[in-house]
């Protein structure tokens, strides 16, 4: 009988050492930092382990939708080190929760149309005029929920500036359909899925993400691929569309520069690791992680300062 | 250490921990809603709708195929009953986002059961068809295992009894077996509904569209904040708890005494 309790408790102990061992290994606090869902690869597989690697801390990523993210983080459901965010939209909702002071640019993408090289139509997107093609009908089309996911919105306003820069009037409506079309609108993580299944012939996608999933695309000309903040006042700011809100109000969105913005946040619980992280972004190895997985350099100036 | 010797107090006693993390949520859910701004918009009830329609279609068809499934094998002494066996619970056990992605492999408008489809005009994407299928393999696994621990509890000698007095097969099952295994079923049917209502992983990668409560929840997370969350949980909880908990709470618990 005591030997057997004896063995249990060694047994209990071993296990509990098994089950702790891991934690005790990292002494120092993790950094947290949460990043808008395109990101995955780039924070992950890149930015996220180098940093870690140098500063001997463990890093710890979280991608979401960037609204969903920046929401979760103001109510204080989630607590973390440092948010990027693409497009200064979701930022401003951690600013008017007062929980960031300024947010600054360390990186940029632009508005691509990504497809799948299988696809039929995949020889003719790669040498023929893509607003043509994508007209063709039989041709699937996919792109995110203009709802929930700032890509949605962008695509819609890609497709409206298209319309002026080529001189297409109602090229929009023929690509894309009502704004909230079931035939292409798909969740987030289902539209790239469903794309390198073979099962969408192209969709909407940033070029950062597209080359990170490692599909072919069509490139689009500054004008109306978002990116260029000097075209904002010219360009961008000259569309907008109507979306229905939760309340069946509705509501206009307009185009804003597609900037990747990082800040620390205020209820940091390694706020000098975070800065040191923010700091590490916009350096030049940072950069070049950035530049490697298929990411701009920053534009424009920083946030709120 | 035997069940025996275990006094009702302290089993009582033993149980605190588990209530309590159970509850732990639901005492959360009630001090966090914003009950002065409680407000259930059009979208969360239209997704209500979604869910309960579609969902208790779902239930019908799960209960239809499910159901000669699951008497076959508690019946069968087949090989082919351990291989199937196998392929019901690959299906249980595989996580619902990897479900998802095999599905719009499987029935998108590319594949071998897509494309003809979607040739003969009926694509399975974003569409009721499609979220009824996500559904069904969201629980049927759930209600056939459920059903077939049932059936398999049903004497084969009361079925051979209503066989010797000339009743068909079919008057057996729906007089002796069915009866005889109801609680079973029935408390499967519940698994499968929960299963049914709460799916987010399979319905988000392959019907994003019509909108259930899950996937109008992710949706009020993003552009509404968490607030917006909660009373859709109210009305979630409202809307699929009633059905679970009644079949529940009809099965007395039959231990064997002594």
């Amino acid at each position: 009988m005591k030997a057997h309790l004896t063995r249990r408790a060694v047994v209990a102990a071993l296990l509990t050492a098994g089950a702790l061992g891991p934690l005790a290994a990292y002494a120092a606090e993790p950094i947290h930092i949460t990043y808008a869902g395109s990101m995955g690869v780039v924070m992950d597989k890149f930015l996220g382990p180098t940093f870690a690697a140098r500063e001997q801390l463990e890093y710890q990523g979280q991608g979401q939708g960037a609204y969903g993210m920046a929401r979760l983080l103001a109510s204080k459901k989630i607590v973390a080190d440092v948010f990027v965010s693409v497009n200064p939209g979701p930022m401003d909702i951690l600013k008017q929760a007062g929980l960031v002071d300024t947010a600054v640019p360390v990186a940029s993408t632009r508005m691509v149309i990504a497809y799948n090289p299988r696809s039929a139509y995949a020889e003719q997107l790669k040498s023929g005029t893509w607003w043509k093609v994508l007209q063709t009908p039989g041709l699937r089309f996919g792109r995110t929920d203009p709802a929930v996911d700032p890509q949605g919105q962008n695509i819609i306003f890609t497709l409206m500036l298209a319309e002026k820069y080529y001189q297409q009037p109602g090229l929009a409506n023929a690509v894309l359909g009502p704004v909230e079309n079931p035939q292409q609108v798909f969740g987030e993580g289902s539209l790239l899925t469903r794309l390198q299944a073979g099962q969408l012939d192209a969709a909407s996608g940033y070029e950062s993400a597209t080359i990170s999933a490692k599909l072919p695309y069509v490139t689009l000309p500054d004008q109306i691929n978002l990116s260029n903040p000097s075209y904002a006042k010219e360009w961008y700011d000259t569309v907008s569309f109507a979306i229905r809100n939760r309340a069946g109000a509705s509501e206009t969105v307009r185009p804003q520069a597609l900037v990747f913005y990082a800040a620390v946040l205020k209820n940091a619980q390694s706020p000098a690791a975070a800065q040191r992280f923010v700091d590490f972004l916009q350096s030049a190895e940072g950069q070049a992680l950035f530049r490697q997985n298929g990411y701009g350099q920053p534009k424009g100036d920083a946030l709120y300062r | 250490m035997s069940l025996r010797a275990m006094s009702p107090l302290r089993l009582r006693w033993l149980s605190v921990p588990a209530c309590l993390l159970l509850a732990m949520p639901f005492l959360a859910l009630l001090q966090q809603t914003p009950w002065r701004s409680f407000s259930i918009a059009p979208a969360d009830l239209s997704s209500v709708r979604v869910s309960l329609g579609l969902g208790l279609a779902a239930l019908l068809l799960i209960a239809a195929l499910g159901t000669p499934l699951a008497l076959w094998l508690a019946r069968s002494r087949s090989r082919a009953r351990g291989l199937v066996q196998t392929l019901v619970l690959a299906s249980l056990l595989t996580p619902p986002l990897a479900m998802g992605i095999l599905l719009v492999s499987a029935y998108g408008p590319y594949s071998t059961v897509g494309g003809p489809l979607a040739a003969a005009g009926y694509l399975i994407s974003n569409n009721a068809g499609a979220f009824l299928l996500a559904q069904l393999y969201g629980g049927l696994a759930y209600f056939v295992l459920s059903a077939r621990t049932a059936f398999e509890g049903v004497p084969r000698s009361a079925e051979e009894a209503a066989e010797t007095m000339g009743a068909t097969g079919w008057q057996v099952f729906r007089l002796v077996t069915l009866p005889l295994a109801a609680r079973g079923v029935l408390a499967g049917l519940a698994l499968a509904w929960v299963r049914v209502i709460g799916e987010f992983g399979i319905v988000m990668t392959f019907a994003y569209f019509p909108q259930g409560m899950p996937v109008q929840l992710y949706i009020n997370l993003q552009n509404d904040g968490v607030d917006s969350v909660y009373s859709l949980v109210w009305l979630l909880l409202a809307a699929s708890l009633p059905f679970p908990l009644w079949i529940l709470a009809r099965r007395r618990p039959d231990l064997p005494h002594g």
